[in-house]
């Protein structure tokens, strides 16, 4: 289980973070939504152990993999940047085919359009093994055919391997197809918590209703 | 950090307590000019470092500037390099010290006429303790031997300017030659910086006795000969042939040569120096 | 034109002295970059990569020593070295070693500013990405260093280049002695006093030719090692 207690983060006088408490149960799939500046990706990024937090305690497993927003596509062809740092090339070969690149698989990562990168970064992601994936928007630059995609390779993941899932959104349409648990941040704090379909159907206060209103659905 | 910010801090205070710099190439009058303004009031005057330098034209200049309204632009660089710009149709009028050159100058067509009008003595100065003995010698030539017997450093211009056309002069055929003879450096700067230089390195130098005296306070070096039947460096005036360059400031470059050796320049160059350094350092030829 | 075919007739004669000022020349500006890059690029990673406090103002004072004029840093060596300065009695002043540490003044902060501007812009996702696979931070070294080849490269070859083109330092400390410390600028310097215009270029020319070839070389590398 990951734990969270009074996690803050402050740059110099704002505050851009401060949880309470959060639970997230294993193998749990949680979409963290929010305004942009809520502090979904700082979130994402402390629990990635990328940055460092003002204040607080954290209680999370062992082996994570943590996917940036900016998608990197490394010198050299997409397996390549797959198995980088020795990942499994046989499952590089599957994930790719499972996420619709395997016909570009031997051409340069850098020629990839957007949408491609980042499901090639999902790539990279789900060769490895890990008890916890945190994914930045894992969907922003991908079209609806795409985003099913990820959806589907997110699942299965989680499916095989029984890992636990955050991944940050402003997508109500992945919230809803892939995650069993959705949060909404305002301005570094919890504002909604609660199976997608209840957050988003029941808002509970006026800030949700009136911030999911305005959600593209 | 703090050593560079300090040290920088330092290098302005030091420098504030120097003399105002004498580059300046045009000088600004005094008081409102009194003459007329010519037709054609710029004069470009390209002349070697040594008489700029040591501040004898910053002390010239504005006085001629407010009696006839023309404006000295000053280029200065080593007799080589004054020449040349002249040669090039970039100076009006040249004030140079190197005989030969300004013949061969005159020769090719490019200068009227050589006006000799003035002289000081070359001087060889050289650390305090003249290792090498040279004090006493009867002339240029006989310290030089001595000083090609010690092997004492000796720093050189070599950059073919007036001053180093004169020391070349004194070691006659047999130069020493920089590549292997390992005393003898040829720096091929300017005679401010060869002098620095012959501070620094302790060694020997060739120099007009104005940018030496001009200097005098930060060099660790002594006059050790002053004079000698091979050590007179004479300044002339040439004005650039209108015949053979275009677009000159004929009439300007007359005009500065005659003031230049009329009777009230001869005046000023003949006291010049008296003040500062309790001798004159010009003298004037006899006409 | 005049100075062209002078140029080319003074490399195919071989000349002598001229053979040993592109040696000095060389030398000092492969010391001088070496050395400043070695500092440089690590700072500079340093620099791109931490957050700490009064990093802002570093950052200003490294650019305000990027536009460090050469004299400047060449009077500060010299008053360091003078022989009644501090360092006098190291007896350096007027060698070639004096003049690569007046460079390495000049050219640090222009590697300093270069690669740590360079690391945050294009490394910051590297490191990120290569983090978030968990790769080792031995691993994240060699893959900025990899990715990075190219902005790396130019960046030596930046500091190369403000070696070999600079004069007023290097005439300050070096003093322009002739088979010692006389490199391609203060030979044109010389050249230019003397009145040699045609002469002074013909040299600009071949200091030219010797960056080109250094580039073209530097480049060929480049491409090379993009093609594995």
């Amino acid at each position: 289980m990951i734990d969270v207690k009074s996690l803050k983060k402050e740059y110099g006088e704002r505050t851009v973070l401060d949880i309470d408490t959060l639970e997230i149960n294993d193998g749990e799939i949680l979409a963290v939504a929010g305004a942009n500046g809520s502090g979904k990706t700082t979130l994402l990024k402390i629990l990635a152990g990328q940055i460092r937090p003002t204040g607080g305690e954290l209680s999370l497993p062992g082996k994570k993999l943590y996917m940036p927003q900016q998608s990197y596509a490394f010198r050299g062809d997409l397996i390549k940047n797959v198995t980088l740092g020795n990942a499994d090339r046989e499952k590089a070969v599957k994930l790719l085919e499972k996420l619709g690149l395997s016909r570009l698989a031997d051409k340069k990562a850098a020629s990839l359009s957007g949408g491609e990168l980042q499901r090639l970064s999902l790539c990279r992601i789900l060769a490895r093994t890990a008890d916890l994936l945190l994914l930045d928007e894992p969907t922003s630059a991908c079209d609806a055919k795409g985003a099913e995609l990820v959806v589907e390779a997110i699942k299965e993941y989680r499916g095989e391997t029984r890992c636990t899932v955050i991944m940050t959104t402003h997508s109500p349409a992945l919230a809803m197809n892939a995650a069993d648990r959705l949060i909404i941040l305002n301005n570094g704090k919890i504002e909604a918590d609660g199976p997608p379909a209840a957050v988003l159907n029941e808002p509970k206060t006026d800030w949700a209703k009136s911030f999911i209103a305005g959600w593209k659905i | 950090m703090a050593i560079l910010l300090a040290a920088i801090l330092v290098l302005s205070l030091a420098s504030c307590g120097e003399k105002p710099a004498t580059e300046a190439t045009t000088t600004e009058a005094p008081a409102p000019v009194t003459a007329p303004t010519p037709a054609n009031p710029v004069i470009r005057l390209s002349t070697t470092t040594s008489v700029n330098d040591s501040g004898l034209l910053p002390y010239l200049l504005p006085v001629f500037e407010q009696e006839t309204g023309y404006k000295v632009e000053v280029q200065s660089a080593g007799t080589g390099a004054a020449i040349q710009k002249a040669v090039d149709g970039n100076a009006d009028v040249i004030l140079v010290h190197a005989k030969a050159s300004e013949e061969k100058f005159i020769e090719d067509g490019y200068g009227v006429e050589r006006l000799p009008f003035m002289y000081n003595y070359f001087v060889i100065v050289g650390p305090k303790d003249d290792p090498a003995k040279v004090g006493g010698s009867a002339n240029a030539a006989e310290a030089f031997g001595k000083i090609r017997e010690a092997e004492a450093k000796f720093v050189s211009r070599g950059d073919e300017s007036g001053t180093h056309k004169a020391e070349l002069k004194i070691w006659g055929d047999d130069a020493p030659d920089a590549e292997n003879d390992a005393w003898y450096i040829s720096a091929g700067q300017g005679m401010g910086a060869c002098l620095t230089m012959a501070s620094e390195q302790q060694a020997y130098c060739l120099t007009d006795k104005a940018t030496f005296l001009s200097m005098k306070d930060k060099l660790d070096l002594d006059i050790v000969l002053a004079e000698g039947d091979d050590m007179k460096n004479t300044y002339s005036l040439i004005a650039v042939n209108p015949e053979k360059i275009d677009a000159l400031n004929t009439e300007g470059a007359q005009a500065f040569i005659d003031w230049m050796l009329g009777e009230e320049a001869s005046g000023l160059i003949a006291k010049y120096g008296e003040e500062e350094y309790g001798a004159a350092l010009f003298y004037l030829l006899e006409k | 034109m005049d100075s062209f075919r002078q140029a080319f007739g003074l490399l195919f004669s071989l000349d002598k002295e001229l053979m040993q000022i592109i040696g000095v020349t060389l030398r000092m500006s492969f010391f001088s970059t070496s050395i400043s890059c070695l500092i440089g690029l690590p700072l500079g990673a340093l620099i791109g990569t931490k957050s700490f406090k009064g990093k802002s103002f570093l950052k200003k004072l490294i650019h305000t020593l990027m536009g460090l004029p050469p004299v400047v840093a060449g009077l500060f060596v010299y008053v360091l070295f003078t022989h009644y300065g501090p360092f006098g009695s190291l007896n350096l002043l007027f060698t070639v070693k004096v003049m690569v540490i007046a460079q390495v003044l000049l050219i640090t902060p222009i590697v300093i500013g270069l690669s740590s501007s360079f690391i945050e812009s294009t490394s910051k996702p590297i490191i990120e990405t290569a983090r978030g696979i968990g790769l080792g931070n031995g691993r994240i070294v060699r893959l900025c260093l990899s990715e990075g080849r190219a902005s790396l490269v130019s960046i030596v070859l930046n500091a190369f280049g403000r070696s070999i083109a600079e004069v007023g330092a290097v005439s300050i400390v070096g003093g322009n002695i002739q088979w010692k410390t006389r490199v391609m600028t203060t030979a044109i310097m010389l050249e230019t006093n003397k009145g040699k215009f045609s002469f002074a270029l013909a040299l600009g020319i071949i200091l030219l030719l010797i960056a080109f070839i250094v580039n073209a070389g530097a480049s060929f590398i480049v491409r090379e090692a993009k093609n594995d």
